[in-house]
């Protein structure tokens, strides 16, 4: 099989008309230059810009959804121009059903996180106005390009402005943090940087991610290069041995720093590897599914047993991330359309409940000046609105079902549990990793990660909310605000909406999944079991929900 | 004569501006607006020679005509790219020098004819096409700058560095001439031209060990001027030493002189069947020396605690990456084949300088009232109390560690690119360690960031000079970091061509006369080699028959 001809799910559909796509990535820029313009003495001047922009680029955002027929697979709205012609670099961006949940998520966040941000940042809203505005084009660029070194560097035009949001405005510790955080995530991409070189060269002289997808190379290479894709992304996501800056620095981050950390930056992690990795390196990843699938399940242990021994709520929400984005990963590990769109929707539920955690833990900082668990209890009884808010989005972030989290969690396990159960029919080719076993393996201790991840998290309500009132400061808190609670309504509306009626949400992403599963997964099935993939060729049609069709 | 002194125009501005300047300070009377006169003066002169060296590249390319100019100066794209970036440093050092010079009680109208008189050095040894002209070049640049490095006569610390600086760069004048009397043995000649044709012919016996003498030596003198590891010892001292702007320019300025200068020697001298030897070592002996030099750069500025120092082994560190770049240039084909060599050392230069002005001119506002420490407590609140100086240094930063939309990154990332492209691939654990080194630089980089702008600050606000000219060369370097790094389509480009350019006509025609010469020899190798490559492998033997057939 040809690999270049098959990637439908990567050539242009549409584009050439008005540049939307740049528009949308540069104008969240042009108001922080706007910001950057006016003197930093009045700081409601830069919060009116701030929400103001966000909102024009949450608008231009849905113009964008409007543009896009999520029914086709393929790159539309594509914007072609050139860039750096003495490098054969590119400006091209594109989008697709891969990229249009987290445009919507991110250009939806942004607006709140200002909104969120109206009392907790308490200096220097000038700065933090244009380092959130970056961020943002930072953060749309990356899903947007489909130029690897225009990818590359909007992937690291996010770091700095996240680097001044944790190190200017954060806690205590917040120096030791934020440099962490930048030299992990800057060593991963520069790996990655190196690698991007390397395939270029093989390439032909082209970023172009369409044009490199059916590049010539070895296994060794492929393995090689796959591996420095994937550490960056693994180390953004962030999976097992490489989440340790992950902790500290949404600790240490003020909470809109928080929000966008667990609400679009960690998913970006996993939209590389979907995006890039695995299209560009089909048999790497055929041998490095399992190691992936282990570590997603390492993952959301580990992050479910270390969210139970926190003390601190921010932490111990923190925690909870690496345990969920380990769902993420284990979907995309499996590499089958159920896990998939399971994992792409998981992603965007993993912002709203997160994102609505971090917040609320931020609205009750401002309140206490603590996030000590042992500092609360019974708060409940003075902040009602606030506890029903909280306890709802625990329920989000536990799974319970007509919540997204369910949606998204159940889809994973379902692909996970067919890829099992298809895989173990038949005896195992000689010399391959055991597959089968760890699929099933790693999806039954996983599925006990839900049950962990209500444990801990249930433990930390309970403890904070109920009982007595223990403190004597805490009998003097003040309800949620109008203002924190449209906030959080706006995203309780969503948590409801993906979770009662999944199905709008599931098309957005449904066309694109189906076209790239159809050329990238026997690719992987090759190297990983050719006896399966003999197999499932003749059972291909044979899909969840679908009568059975004949062949 | 005349067409060729109008070639030299660039050169000749900034040596009248020196004289000008030596001429009429005496006379005017010691006011500080005098004094700081001189720095926008300086400025104006600086930028008429950059413009001057622009309109020669726009409307070139022009020859050097006459045998005396032609054979020791040139006005190539390559000679007049370089021309212009030191022509730029040496107006921004201009623009930061007058309130700093004031602050400091060493505003002397001698200081800007100094930098005139280096900068012209600059211009000499980068136009050079002998080894006489480079090394009267060389010398004129280095002995104004170790005056210049001491120009604080007050200062202790200031006399000591220019005074290190001055003797260990004596040492290096010294191996540059040893060097170059053996390339003067082998050759009979000391213009390039010469000793280019020279080394078309193939070297017998002892010429070998000779030769590799004269590339150790000569290569070692630039290798000193460059701060590359293990030649780097002078260059803490001298950089924390000499005044801010000084320092910046010696950062920029001179490294960018020194390796146009070295490139242009390489390039333009050392190619030839007679160096195919050395073209096999070459190329490994300097990938050894960048990963030395970035490795230990980058190691020891970690454990620096002023701001300077840790830029004083930055910019030994960037030696080292440059360093890496030229392997793309040495290990070419191009040095055999005459091919087009890769542009991104030019392009790289030129962040780098931009980067190294925008940081010292950022930090030389911090020395009020005749204070040079550039350490945590200096720093701490900067970013609050003078916003502009703040941003500028933490754009510099970021641009050094090489993170986009930066020009850094740019220059990072086409250097790689073409070292990447030699031999296929055979430098990646080179660009590996690169990168790594990056990575380690970031640290120091951001912990300059954080005093700036995230440590917590002192009770009592702190003065800055907030001097218009000091903020012109501020805003003008930052403004270039950013603008060329969103679009450096144009800026590669030059780089690009300049190094095409690198040759002159009359090297050319040199070399065009010795190929003419040596047709028949080239002819001759690849018939007498064909009968065993034929018995050898039966592959290629469908070649020759293919011109019979067209024959018939």
């Amino acid at each position: 099989m040809d690999a270049n001809l098959s990637q439908t799910w990567l050539q242009t559909v549409t584009g050439g008309g008005f540049p939307l796509l740049t528009v949308l990535t540069l104008l969240p820029t042009l108001f922080a230059l706007g910001s950057f313009l006016i003197p930093g003495e009045q700081s409601w001047v830069h919060k009116a810009l701030g929400f103001s922009g966000s909102i024009v680029v949450l608008l231009v955002a849905l113009a964008v959804f409007a543009g896009v027929n999520v029914a086709v697979p393929g790159m539309q709205l594509v914007d072609d121009y050139a860039w750096i012609e003495a490098i054969g670099a590119r400006w091209t961006l594109g989008i697709d059903g891969l990229s249009l949940p987290y445009i919507l998520l991110t250009a939806g966040l942004v607006p709140l996180v200002f909104a969120g941000a109206w009392t907790s940042i308490d200096k220097r809203w000038k700065e933090f106005t244009i380092a959130m505005l970056v961020l943002e084009t930072g953060m749309i660029g990356s899903l947007l390009a489909t130029d690897l070194l225009v990818f590359y560097v909007f992937w690291e035009v996010m770091l700095v402005p996240m680097y001044l949001i944790i190190g200017i405005w954060g806690g205590k510790d917040r120096i030791v943090a934020t440099v962490k955080f930048f030299l992990y995530t800057m060593f991963g991409s520069l790996l990655m940087l190196v690698a991007i070189l390397y395939l270029y060269h093989k390439g032909s002289g082209t970023f172009s991610l369409s044009a490199l997808t059916g590049a010539q190379l070895t296994d060794k290479e492929q393995l090689w290069l796959f591996a420095a894709f994937a550490l960056a992304f693994l180390i953004k996501v962030p999976a097992f041995p490489f989440h340790t800056w992950l902790p500290d620095a949404h600790t240490e981050a003020p909470t809109p720093g928080s929000v966008i950390l667990a609400g679009v930056m960690l998913k970006l992690g996993t939209y590389g590897l979907l995006r890039f990795a695995i299209p560009l390196f089909p048999a790497a990843m055929g041998k490095a599914a399992p190691l992936l699938a282990i570590l997603a399940t390492i993952g959301i242990v580990f992050g479910a047993l270390m969210a139970y021994v926190q003390t601190d709520v921010k932490r111990l929400v923190a925690y909870s991330s690496v345990s969920h984005l380990g769902f993420v990963l284990l979907g995309i590990a499996i590499f089958n359309e159920e896990a998939l769109q399971g994992a792409i929707l998981q992603g965007v539920n993993h912002g709203l409940s997160t994102g609505a955690l971090f917040l609320l833990v931020g609205f009750l900082y401002e309140r206490r000046h603590t996030r000590d668990i042992a500092e609360f209890g019974g708060i409940a009884k003075r902040m009602p609105v606030y506890a029903a808010f909280f306890v709802f989005v625990t329920m989000s972030s536990v799974a319970l079902p007509l919540t997204n989290g369910f949606v998204g969690e159940f889809l994973i396990f379902a692909g996970s549990f067919k890829e099992g159960v298809q895989s173990s029919i038949l005896p195992r080719p000689d010399g391959m990793v055991p597959w089968r076993t760890v699929v099933l393996v790693c999806t039954g201790i996983s599925t006990l990660g839900i049950v962990l991840g209500a444990v801990y998290m249930l433990s930390m309500v309970r403890r904070v909310f109920f009982g007595g009132i223990t403190k004597s400061a805490n009998e003097l808190l003040r309800d949620l605000s109008l203002r924190e609670r449209v906030i959080v309504g706006i995203l309780s509306v969503f948590i409801v909406w993906i979770g009662v009626a999944p199905a709008g949400w599931l098309k957005l992403s449904e066309a694109t999944v189906h076209a790239m599963v159809q050329p990238i997964r026997p690719q992987i099935q090759q190297v990983r079991s050719p006896a399966d993939y003999q197999r499932e060729l003749r059972t291909a049609t044979i899909r969840i929900g679908q009568p059975v069709k004949a062949p | 004569m005349l067409h060729d002194l109008a070639l030299t125009t660039p050169l000749l501005i900034l040596l009248f501006a020196a004289l000008f300047t030596l001429v009429v300070d005496p006379f005017l009377p010691p006011e500080e607006g005098n004094r700081r006169f001189w720095g926008y003066f300086g400025a104006a002169a600086s930028l008429t020679s950059v413009l001057a060296a622009a309109l020669l590249w726009k409307f070139g390319p022009h020859e050097m005509q006459t045998a005396p100019f032609a054979y020791h100066l040139s006005a190539t794209g390559y000679s007049l790219f370089f021309v212009a970036l030191v022509g730029l440093c040496a107006a921004l050092t201009h623009l930061a020098s007058p309130r700093y010079l004031v602050e400091h009680g060493i505003a002397y109208g001698e200081f800007y004819a100094l930098l005139h008189f280096a900068t012209f050095g600059m211009a000499t040894m980068i136009s050079a096409e002998s080894l006489i002209t480079l090394f009267i070049g060389l010398e004129i640049m280095s002995m104004s700058v170790y005056v210049l490095v001491a120009f604080k006569r007050t200062s202790a610390a200031s006399v000591e560095a220019g005074l290190k600086y001055f003797i260990m760069g004596s040492v290096a004048s010294a191996l540059l001439l040893y060097g170059t009397a053996f390339l003067y043995g082998l050759s009979g000649g000391t213009s390039f031209v010469e000793i280019q044709r020279a080394l078309t012919k193939p070297t017998t016996g002892n010429d070998d060990l000779y030769l590799g003498l004269a590339v150790a030596l000569t290569a070692s003198a630039f290798l000193f001027k460059v701060a590359a590891a293990p030649l780097h010892m002078w260059a803490p001292d001298a950089y924390e030493g000499a005044p801010t702007p000084i320092t910046g320019y010696m950062a920029s300025a001179v490294k960018v002189a020194g390796f146009a200068a070295f490139l242009k020697f390489l390039y333009a001298c050392l190619s030839g069947p007679a160096v195919d030897e050395l073209h096999t070592a070459l190329p490994k002996i300097l990938a050894t020396v960048a990963v030395l030099s970035m490795t230990l750069g980058n190691l020891i500025a970690l454990s620096q605690r002023s701001a300077k120092r840790t830029l004083a082994y930055s910019s030994i560190a960037h030696a080292g990456y440059l360093l890496l770049g030229c392997v793309a240039w040495v290990a070419d084909p191009a040095l055999a084949g005459y091919h087009q060599p890769s542009g991104a050392v030019p392009f790289y230069l030129v962040g780098y300088a931009l980067a190294s002005l925008a940081a010292f001119a950022a930090l030389a506002s911090v020395g009020k009232g005749g204070e040079e420490q550039t350490g945590e407590v200096q720093l701490v609140g900067m970013g609050r109390q003078y916003p502009f100086a703040g941003a500028v240094l933490g754009l510099a930063m970021i641009s050094l560690a090489g993170v986009p939309p930066t020009l850094g990154f740019f220059g990072k990332l086409q250097l790689a690119r073409d070292v990447l492209a030699v031999d296929d691939a055979k430098y990646l654990p080179h660009i590996i360690i690169l990168v790594l080194n990056s990575v380690v630089s970031a640290y120091y980089y951001l912990r300059i960031t954080v005093w700036v702008y995230m440590r917590p600050e002192a009770r009592q606000p702190r003065q800055y000079l907030t001097e218009p000219s000091l903020q012109w060369a501020m805003g003008i370097a930052a403004a270039g970091l950013l603008l060329i790094g969103l679009l450096p389509q144009r800026a590669m480009n030059i780089g690009q061509r300049s190094v095409a350019q690198i040759r002159t006509g009359v090297a050319l025609q040199h070399l065009k006369y010795e190929f003419a010469q040596q047709g028949p020899q080239k002819v001759a190798e690849p018939v007498a080699v064909a009968p065993e490559a034929a018995e050898a492998a039966p592959g290629p033997a469908p070649a020759p028959a293919a011109p019979v057939a067209q024959g018939e």
